[in-house]
């Protein structure tokens, strides 16, 4: 019984760190339970970022909490500094999200991968929630995840 | 004239610092990012040769791992690797490949104008070198073909 006991603490030790890390820095995001948390990490680059990789088989999605006191709230200049350059193969589309101005774009890469990205500045820090997976994967499989990341990125709050 | 060339894979950045006889020694950082996407893990550490991108975009380079045999694969650990490029990108990570994007809140006209002076910088500072690979590490994708490419000296990839 005892035993029995460990085993189910240690398996709910590891359930609250895959589960915890977003809601402990103040991001809500449903992500199915599907999607394995792969890595985080923190990071000091230009700025400092909090970076989540969660994959399943066929695609990859990374949230970012990313440091930024001089972000402002999103504008159709910056969906305009994409659409108006074809070198970025991006293109941008400004949103609101629950009353906040966010970037939705989409990106197709050299290598054949197809990336999706919500992007949205509050209180000094960007958010982005990012899906990316291979040109090839078949019709149905990508209108799912476009179904899906639509599904994740409505449910994003951030808890006070 | 001096280049030096480094991605930092704990801080996703890449420095490069270049000198020139009486000028001021000048220093560019961007954000850049080695995997992430379906598993891939970073380049491992060392020294990668930057070469002209054999195939495809031509505003990216190639990376070659100097280990025995410098060509387009290494093995990583266990596992065969190929196909590793430098480039810029507007999203975060990559399959290895180390691509620059705009740093969150910087402009991404501004971060492509640095690409493109690093692009610049590799292309004039150093001396171009021919060099002859084959691509036959991998013994299950060995190519015997001899090539030959323009190489621009070696950036490291530090932790």
């Amino acid at each position: 019984m005892k035993a029995l006991t460990l085993i189910l603490a240690f398996i709910a030790s590891i359930h609250n760190s895959y589960a915890m890390p977003l809601a402990g820095h103040g991001i809500q995001l449903d992500i199915p339970q599907s999607w394995a948390l792969n890595s985080f990490r923190e990071y000091s680059s230009i700025n400092d970022v909090m970076e989540w990789v969660y994959k399943v088989d066929d695609a990859t999605m990374i949230v970012t909490k990313t440091k930024c006191s001089h972000c402002k709230e999103i504008s159709q200049e910056n969906a305009d500094e994409f659409n108006f350059h074809k070198e970025f193969s991006t293109s941008a589309l400004l949103i609101n999200l629950n009353g906040i101005n966010a970037l939705y774009t989409v990106y197709e890469s050299p290598k054949q991968v197809f990336t999706r990205t919500l992007t949205i500045n509050i209180e000094g820090y960007q958010y982005g929630i990012q899906q990316s997976m291979s040109t090839d994967v078949p019709f149905v499989r990508a209108s799912h995840m476009e179904r899906l990341f639509f599904s994740i990125i409505n449910s994003f709050k951030i808890n006070d | 004239m001096s280049l030096l060339i480094s991605f930092s894979k704990s801080k996703s950045l890449l420095t490069m610092q270049y000198s020139a006889p009486g000028k001021p020694k000048e220093t560019i950082k961007m954000e850049a990012h080695s995997g992430g996407w379906d598993g891939y893990k970073a380049l491992p550490v060392g020294k990668w040769l930057i070469t002209e991108n054999p195939s495809g975009d031509r505003s990216y380079f190639a990376l070659f791992y100097q280990d025995s045999q410098v060509n387009d694969q290494f093995l990583d650990s266990t596992k065969w690797r190929d196909g590793i490029r430098f480039g810029f990108h507007t999203v975060v990570g990559s399959h290895g490949c180390i691509m620059t994007k705009p740093a969150v809140g910087q402009s991404p006209i501004n971060a492509s104008q640095q690409w493109k002076k690093i692009q610049k910088l590799i292309r004039t500072v150093r001396a171009r070198k021919i060099i002859k690979y084959q691509n036959n590490e991998n013994p299950k994708i060995a190519d015997n073909t001899v090539y030959h490419i323009s190489s621009f000296g070696i950036m490291e990839v530090i932790n």
